[in-house]
């Protein structure tokens, strides 16, 4: 009995030691942004200041930033849930040639990392006339093939009879899908909506090439160019900076920590 | 039957018409917007809108029905935003240029020649040589900018040097810095420039030229390899052992904390140190030349040039904008703001400013002598071959190879200007489009013979059987056809070809070249092996972290998410957050260093040590993604049955022995898919290389996905890139492959 309270107090010790160390960055970021100058630096008075906040929001940038990332997140969220669950549904309930072909099509996707296209990729947006439009980091990004596995395999697990009996009282299949299955599919939905948005709220390297323009840049291509300034960097700027983009996230962490590490988990356990 | 044919051909032509239709019913939109009686110019520029506003806004009320479009473009990134826009024909019509990327642009034949719209402007301006081509200007003069020396006068004084007597010969410059040098005390006598492109050359160089050294001769010859050069070298490598090695704005910084005993930099300091460091006591001076009577002083000199580019809609108009923002009154206040660079109106150094202020003069007085680098077609790949000479030798390579490189880097750059066979790429496009077209068509067909064959009378019939799922299935063929399986074959075809971004209709076909010079590219390869050493290095160090925080959070009795939320926090915030607040710990003066100094270590700059900055951004990464893998870990212990260890407890396992034989085994799925996706994700890192090294210190942080980058997109070499992101791509397919083999395999 000793023994196990020793061992709990060691991990607890152990635990607390790492936690410090993942809370310290977070720590810093935010009482950073608040400094006038480095730390150590300068006399003590007016030390504490808002003026990186006000610099930060009282760009127009800033706030522009912020509704681009929102409009792509939802954008691109939404697009996956519904077309994963309808080509997942077809995977899952249809019979047509090619079949398996085509489903290892869809993991052959997962395997080839999206940013060894980017020449071609820029090269086709170019010509389909999307450079610089929101669009051009929205589209090539709706039917993602993992969340098509996924509902896949979910569908696949749901008992046909319901289905089948829809069908029977004269009910199309968009209806039967939107009736039955929809219903049916909301956990597999909850893991589609975080990994993508999870995903898609730090993508990085498309919105940096596909975007020129700097009032549609996204949040993390927007900090990324503050970050990296010729001239001497304003530390308390940048730190708001990075305050102000991931406060969001961290928010919505709080608020939805169950279903974010349910909807993780659920997406590795199904593989 | 007939009706089939008609529904597929429908269907094809839908989802091919979708995104072109989309697109230009866009651009449509925004073109009825414009349709107004006011011309629109758009102004590409480098500054704060807050500076250039103003000065957009009294023109446009000069000028009634004239509208400029202001766009801030970053330094980091403009010139391949510049080059990228070029390719697309969507450039700007009036750009800032950076001087030293003129050459560049004017040999290309981007610029529009305004020799007749400015030369009256020649006696009342400088620097026009970057903007002068055959003779002939294809640029404004706007602002211009020198290094200077900087010193610490109270440092000066106490190591016994007269704060007034700045050195002048490269002798005194080094026993200065020596003197002053004592890094026990965090006292450095020099900040010497590394770990970034585009800069070092600009502390460098002065030394050569002064020296009486060139870079090339008229004929386009490299000088780089000369007496002057050597010299020059052997004293700033001695000035290195009295140097602090960083980038330039933590130099900046190290000087305002008065840690330098000297330093060379710009007038921007001028704004920030009075405000940030009023205390501190600087001089500033001529830049030391050779020896008393040997050579002379000089710096570097650059800035900014306005031009207008061949596409420019309305030449006269923008020309007029370009003559009103160079004018003194309307170029002043952006100087006076940051002191970033000077006005390339002569007038302006005649304002008081520049004439009372002392220290403000000497850079005036520099400006006189300072030297442009050479304005030549491959000066942005000289820059980048010099400064990656001058690092090697910092990094104690041997001078002769340092040297010897450079020299067939240098071939290597001037020597692809071969004429090359010219083929359309709007053939291969057609021919691209046409083969997914028939591989689409090819499908649908398949699918609606495979339900007429079925042939079963049922109520519904084979083309709606059909309808359902080709219904259902488009949106993944539209975006596995179109954003996929086509930039995959196009990639595989411009592997094969070498594709100018500044000539985007010509396509030259190479053969296996790209291939080859892979093999032979000293940066691919080190790229490559940075990368392996990243995937090798940080999967099973993520992966086992995430298994031991797991395995702790696991173990303990009293069931609480907080230690579980801190540790996955990282997973759900945008890596460049993270690398943003690691790049302030990494910081010479940063979080880390002064953790360490209570413990009496001294320590580095981590991301400018060449040996510690690819371990430095390995440690974050870990740091930031073990979470995600714990929590996933997390899911597969309480998945593992109780019944197992109660069994092994009877059986009188020990701790040790129920983790090897029950936990390991029940959990090796797991393991299996943490380690692949983490492995997939590895190959590819960019954000964090690009946010905190930009893959410097020479290369020694360059990853695959980072190079890739910069082919495409700084040297525009797209062919090569493509063949770069096909050999990755089979990497990262072999690699996975490998390791889901190895580990599923082992022990069943």
């Amino acid at each position: 009995m000793k023994k196990n309270s020793i061992k709990q107090t060691g991990l607890l010790l152990a635990l607390s030691v790492l936690a410090v160390g993942y809370i310290v960055p977070w720590l810093y970021m935010v009482f950073r942004s608040f400094l006038r100058h480095e730390p150590g630096m300068g006399d003590g008075a007016g030390l504490f200041t808002l003026d990186s906040y006000r610099v930060i929001l009282g760009s127009a940038g800033f706030l522009s930033y912020i509704s681009n990332s929102i409009i792509v997140l939802v954008c691109v969220v939404s697009a996956n849930v519904i077309f994963s669950l309808m080509v997942g549904y077809a995977f899952a309930r249809y019979k047509f040639p090619f079949k398996k072909t085509l489903f290892a099509l869809v993991l052959c996707t997962l395997m080839v990392p999206k940013q060894t296209l980017m020449v071609p990729l820029l090269d086709l947006i170019v010509k389909i006339g999307l450079h610089d439009s929101l669009w051009a980091i929205i589209l090539p990004f709706c039917v993602d093939g993992f969340n098509v596995f996924l509902m896949k395999q979910y569908i696949s697990a749901l008992p046909r009879e319901l289905e089948d009996a829809a069908r029977a009282d004269g009910a199309s299949e968009i209806s039967v899908l939107r009736h039955v299955v929809v219903p049916l599919s909301k956990p597999a939905f909850a893991v589609v909506v975080i990994n993508t948005a999870i995903l898609n709220w730090n993508s990085f390297l498309f919105p940096l090439i596909f975007i020129d323009t700097s009032a549609k840049r996204t949040l993390p291509v927007a900090l990324s160019m503050l970050s990296q300034g010729p001239y001497a960097t304003d530390w308390g700027v940048l730190m708001a900076g990075a305050s102000v983009s991931s406060l969001p996230m961290i928010l919505i962490f709080w608020f939805f920590q169950k279903e974010i590490i349910a909807g993780i988990t659920g997406g590795a356990l199904k593989e | 039957m007939k009706n089939f044919g008609k529904i597929i051909i429908a269907v094809i032509f839908l989802m091919f018409s979708f995104f072109i239709f989309s697109s230009s019913e866009l651009l449509a939109a925004e073109q009825a917007l414009k349709a107004s009686d006011t011309i629109e110019l758009t102004f590409w520029n480098f500054w704060d809108p807050k500076f250039i506003l103003p000065v957009i806004e009294r023109f446009e009320k000069e000028n009634p029905g004239i509208k400029i479009i202001n766009e801030q473009v970053s330094w980091s990134n403009g010139l391949d935003k510049i080059i990228i826009s070029m390719a697309n024909n969507m450039a700007p019509d009036i750009c800032e240029m950076g001087s030293t990327w003129m050459g560049k642009f004017m040999s290309e034949g981007a610029l529009l020649d305004i020799t007749d719209k400015v030369s009256d402007l020649r006696d009342k301006y400088l620097m026009w040589a970057p903007a002068e081509m055959n003779g002939r200007y294809y640029g404004m003069p706007w602002l211009a900018g020198t290094r200077v020396m900087f010193y610490n006068r109270e440092l000066f004084a106490q190591v016994g040097l007269d704060p007034d007597k700045p050195p002048l010969t490269w002798q005194e410059f080094i026993d200065a810095a020596r003197l002053i040098h004592n890094p026990q005390k965090g006292i450095y006598g020099f900040g010497m420039n590394a770990g970034e492109g585009h800069i070092l050359y600009k502390k460098f160089m002065p030394f050569v030229w002064g020296n009486g050294g060139k870079i090339l001769d008229e004929n386009d010859n490299f000088l780089f390899d000369s007496k002057e050069t050597r010299e020059a070298l052997d004293f700033y490598l001695k000035l290195k052992e009295y140097s602090y090695c960083e980038k330039q704005d933590l130099l900046d910084e190290a000087f305002k904390r008065g840690k330098l005993g000297l330093a060379i930099s710009g007038s921007w300091n001028f704004a920030r140190y009075p405000k940030d460091a009023p205390k501190l006591d600087f001089g500033v001076s001529l830049m030391p030349k050779p020896a008393k009577d040997k050579g002379f002083s000089t710096s570097f000199l650059g800035g900014e040039i306005l031009v207008l580019f061949k596409s420019c809609k309305h030449p006269d108009i923008a020309a007029k904008f370009v003559r009103y923002i160079v004018e003194m009154e309307n170029t002043m206040p952006i100087t006076k703001e940051a002191w970033v660079s000077f006005p390339a109106h002569l007038d302006a150094y005649k304002d008081t400013v520049f004439t009372q202020d002392k220290r403000l003069s000497v850079f005036t007085e520099q400006m006189k002598t300072a030297i442009h680098p050479p304005v030549h077609r491959l000066w942005i790949e000289l820059e980048k071959i010099i400064n990656t000479a001058v690092e090697k030798a910092m990094y104690n390579e041997p001078i002769e190879s340092v040297f010897k490189e450079a020299n067939e880097e240098f071939e290597k750059v001037s020597g692809k200007k071969d004429e090359s066979k010219q083929s359309s790429s709007f053939l291969i496009v057609v021919l691209s489009a046409l083969g997914v077209g028939i591989i689409i068509n090819a499908i649908l067909l398949a699918f609606i013979l495979y339900e007429v064959r079925k042939n079963k009378s049922g109520p519904v019939g084979p083309l709606e059987r059909a309808q359902r799922y080709i219904l259902f299935l488009t949106p993944w063929f539209i975006t596995f056809f179109v954003f996929w399986l086509y930039p995959l074959l196009f990639s595989v075809v411009l592997s094969f070809c070498e594709y100018d971004v500044f000539h985007p209709a010509v396509f030259s076909f190479s053969g296996f070249e790209n291939y080859s010079a892979l093999l032979q590219d000293e940066r691919f390869i080190q790229s490559f092996f940075n990368t392996l050493i990243f995937v090798v290095g940080t999967t099973p160090v993520t992966t086992a972290l995430g298994l031991a925080l797991a395995l702790m959070i696991n173990a303990l009795k009293s069931k609480s998410d907080i230690f579980r939320s801190v540790f996955f926090l990282p997973s759900i915030i945008s890596i460049v957050v993270t690398a943003t607040i690691f790049k302030s710990f990494y910081s010479p003066v940063g979080l880390l260093n002064r953790f360490l100094a209570l413990f009496g270590i001294q320590g580095y700059g981590w991301l400018v040590e060449k040996s510690f900055a690819l371990p430095a951004i390995m440690t974050m990464d870990v740091w930031a993604y073990a979470g995600y893998y714990m929590v996933l870990y997390l899911a597969a212990l309480t998945a593992v049955p109780k019944s197992l260890y109660e069994a092994a407890e009877v059986d009188g396992a020990n701790e040790w022995e129920q983790f090897r034989y029950i936990t390991l085994p029940q959990i090796k799925y797991m393991t299996v898919f943490v380690m692949t996706i983490n492995t997939i994700r590895s190959w590819q890192v960019f954000p964090e290389v690009f946010t905190l090294t930009s893959g410097g210190p020479v290369g020694s942080t360059n990853t695959l996905v980072h190079y890739l980058y910069e082919l495409a997109f700084r040297y525009h070499k797209m062919g090569y890139a493509s063949a770069i992101s096909l050999v990755l791509l089979v990497l990262v397919f072999v690699f996975s492959l490998i390791q889901m083999k190895i580990l599923s395999g082992k022990k069943r």
